[in-house]
């Protein structure tokens, strides 16, 4: 199949303005299957879902364009609907927000898509890199969160003007009939979101109209990439989605996934992330760089109201839309079942916990539980490391001694040149002495 | 008795290992028309080698207790194939059910063009993780030298309902089956253990009678997909376990040194041979191979994610970049690898792949 890809991508190059002035012999292509296929998921959704290749030429540094391998299902009306809809977003924005789409081919059975490479890490991963990777630091934290929202932010504000109806609509029967879904799917809820919690949730929501306007289709933050570009939005009804989706509830899908985000709950390890993400949009003081990105972030989708309990309730009716897509979701799997019921049902109790106490103007400190970054995990390792000990550390008890490591990591760094020097006999000293020390050992 | 799921539909693609000769099937044994040799039919199950066949192979592996089969098969026909691989299944080593399901464990298929219309030939086929899934797809030949290995992937193809699989035991070195007839041969973490057979042998010119053997059964332009760890790895050099031998170092020595310390070690010799890219790429070339494409297979090749062009350093620099995350680096060590991915000058990079994958054509 690749090769039939690939001579595609060869004889329409040309057309498709890319690798111009010509791409010199044949491309290589790299390969990324999604390690989750054995479940069932959206498969047209993102581009990392499914069988995605990335094409590079001999001679450069990253993918001309990207290949995916797509079911039989989406037809080319949905694509051809979704790609005019990015394309208008990109006009409209005046940059390349969403990646161009090349064209679409049926190769064996499947379509597949052919589209621009969009380079960088996508936002999971720069998130992980602040939290868990080696240049982790709690400044590298709050930077990467304060980009990461501002450019999710300004696309969002972008597509506000990308209207898909005339009139705005409320969103508050389909807030309460989330809950009422979640309440028949987790039955134990009903103590939590009784009548009360749910009227108060109306109230607050009757006081906002909203716009129906394009928005982003996936909310996973794996599917969001730095500089503001996104990933295609090939989907099969992009206009129904987006109607179920009005104003800002499409963003704050985006805002929950981000807060439920594994890195994110690294970074707070011992709070709840709805405790975080209530002191985020809590009033109070605007010193924390966590608090000022997220309400930059709800000023850029509309929801920049002084009421918290609005923007409170919105994030209720989310909370609930997610809650039930993913039950429902692996109902076949009834141990995933289970452990996503108590999850979501415990974020219930949180919701409800911080909307009462809101609703009675009960003190900051008593409504919200502040979060505290988890000061020895980003700090912990590197902050104040002196010098590189790359190869020196322990391992574990029975490492070896630290002089027949260096040896071992000298060859590592210059086994080439000692090759090419022609000083195997001292490589082989070397692996002598190793052997004769771990005989002795043994 | 087991089910009969070793149809023999492709008769005239099996070959006797020996003479070449052509096959005549009976109910308890195939005969070659030319030798006159008689290969014994176990439980429906083709044994077409002549050597014993009683090796332990991945199942008895993993039993660690290796003794009679037929318990086990029995318990495989009875409790069905999952359930059975469950009991035997040791704490701590990764999940082989869940492997052995597992749609990337296919992940190459488009790399190396499986099609609708391929016959694939599996060498090293284990408990069928790879042969059932193409065999969905399209026709299979699972090979094993284990006979309880061979028996299980025929009682889970039969499970599944898997009409277009055979399963027969035969050894990599004397493949029963007549030249160029398989659109794909695939060699998955086999190629190292094939010198163990022949141990008064140089492992590598058994390595290369088995590469040969592929390339013979292969139809002109068919392609070979070896898989394959990379004899340098990064976390050797820190301490960690070469996984065949499970001694420290070993793969890092020069063979004589790491012969001698196996023997004094383990008491066996050091016969699991893997190579540089290098060298992997001057084998492939000396068994007859043209157009050798190596991959990084990401994180390794029973479940490869990623497939990353490994003569292409941009590329390799490019998924590091893009795709590592740190989360799935757990242990000290760990990161220590993740580090080195990261920054590491993308001419080093090859020591930090765990895994190469090669897609070789036959010309």
């Amino acid at each position: 199949m690749l090769d039939v890809i690939q001579n595609h991508i060869l004889e329409n190059r040309a057309a498709w303005n890319i690798g111009l002035p010509g791409i010199k012999g044949r491309l290589r292509p790299m390969l990324r299957a999604n390690p989750e296929l054995d479940r069932p998921v959206r498969e047209l959704a993102s581009g990392q879902v499914g069988t995605v290749i990335f094409w590079f030429a001999p001679d450069s540094n990253c993918p001309l364009l990207v290949s995916k391998i797509m079911g039989s299902t989406i037809t080319p009306k949905a694509i051809a609907e979704c790609a005019e809809l990015q394309q208008t977003a990109n006009r409209r924005l005046r940059q390349h927000i969403f990646p161009q789409i090349y064209g679409t081919k049926e190769i064996g059975g499947v379509r597949v898509i052919f589209f621009e490479a969009i380079e960088g890490p996508n936002f999971e991963i720069q998130l992980a890199r602040a939290v868990s990777g080696p240049e982790r630091s709690i400044r590298s934290f709050h930077r990467v969160v304060t980009q990461q929202l501002r450019d999710l932010g300004g696309v969002l504000r972008g597509l506000r003007g990308i209207s898909l109806a005339v009139e705005r609509v409320t969103w508050t029967r389909s807030a309460t009939n989330h809950a009422q879904r979640f309440i028949a799917l987790c039955p134990e809820a009903r103590s939590v979101v009784d009548d009360g919690c749910l009227s108060s949730m109306a109230r607050s929501l009757d006081t906002q109209t909203l716009e129906v306007h394009f928005t982003l289709t996936e909310d996973h933050i794996a599917n969001y990439l730095p500089g503001g570009r996104a990933v295609d939005q090939v989907v099969s009804d992009i206009r129904e989605l987006c109607t179920d989706w009005p104003g800002p509830v499409g963003a704050l899908r985006i805002l929950l996934a981000y807060f439920r985000a594994s890195a994110m709950r690294e970074a707070f390890l011992d709070y709840s992330w709805l405790d975080t993400l209530a002191y985020c949009i809590d009033k109070g003081p605007n010193s924390d760089p966590l608090r000022m990105a997220v309400r930059a972030f709800l000023e850029d989708v509309g929801l920049g109201t002084d009421e918290r309990e609005t923007v409170w309730a919105f994030v209720m009716g989310v909370y609930f839309m997610r809650a039930c897509q993913e039950i429902e979701f692996h109902a076949d799997s009834p141990s995933v079942t289970e452990r996503l019921r108590r999850e979501f049902l415990e974020g219930a109790v949180t919701l409800e916990r911080i909307r009462s106490a809101w609703q009675r103007r009960a003190p900051a400190r008593q409504a919200v539980i502040a979060p505290k970054l988890n000061h020895h995990h980003l700090d912990g390792e590197f902050a104040n490391r002196m010098e590189t000990t790359f190869y020196a550390e322990r391992y574990e008890e029975t490492a070896l001694p630290r002089w027949v490591r260096h040896a071992v990591a000298l060859h590592a760094r210059f086994a080439q040149l000692m090759r090419r020097a022609g000083i195997l006999g001292a490589v082989r000293s070397v692996y002598g002495a190793i052997l004769d020390f771990i005989d002795r050992r043994t | 008795m087991i089910p009969t799921v070793t149809k023999g539909r492709w008769l005239d693609v099996y070959a006797c290992p020996e003479c070449r000769g052509g096959l005549t099937r009976h109910a308890d044994r195939w005969t070659c028309t030319a030798c006159r040799f008689g290969y014994p039919v176990r439980d429906g199950v083709p044994v077409l080698a002549r050597r014993a066949t009683e090796a332990p192979g991945f199942v008895g592996t993993m039993k660690r207790s290796y003794g009679d089969p037929k318990p086990f098969l029995e318990m495989v026909r009875q409790r069905g194939w999952q359930s059975a691989l469950r009991t035997i299944q040791i704490a701590g080593e990764p999940d082989r059910v869940a492997e052995a399901v597992a749609p990337n464990r296919v992940s190459w298929r488009h790399v190396v063009g499986v099609t609708g219309a391929s016959l694939v030939v599996d060498i090293g086929a284990g408990t069928g993780g790879v042969a059932c899934q193409l065999a969905a797809t399209c026709d299979v030949i699972a090979i094993d030298r284990s006979y309880v290995d061979a028996a299980f992937v025929a009682i889970r193809s039969a499970q599944s309902g898997l009409e277009s699989l055979d399963s027969i035991v035969a050894e990599a070195c004397q493949l029963p089956l007549a030249n160029g007839v398989a659109d794909v041969v695939t060699l998955i973490g086999v190629l190292e253990w094939v010198p163990v057979d022949f141990p008064d042998s140089n492992p590598r010119e058994s390595q290369l009678a088995a590469l040969r053997e592929a390339k013979r059964v292969l139809k002109p332009y068919g392609r070979l997909y070896l898989a394959i760890e990379n004899r340098h790895y990064f976390a050797y050099y820190l301490g960690f376990p070469e996984p065949h031998a499970r001694l420290r170092y070993i793969s890092l020595m020069d063979r004589e040194a790491s012969d001698r310390y196996s023997r004094e070690t383990r008491g066996t010799p050091f016969l699991e041979w893997t190579y540089t890219l290098q060298e992997y790429l001057a084998l492939l070339n000396e068994a007859g191979f043209a157009q050798v494409e190596p991959y990084w297979l990401y994180p390794n090749y029973r479940l490869p994610n990623a497939l990353v062009p490994a003569d292409h350093p941009a590329a390799a620099r490019w998924f590091t970049e893009e795709f590592l995350d740190p989360r799935q680096y757990g242990s000290r060590m760990q990161r220590d690898l993740y580090t080195y991915l990261r920054f590491a000058p993308p001419a080093h990079m090859t020591h930090a792949v765990r895994d190469f994958g090669f897609v070789a054509c036959s010309t």
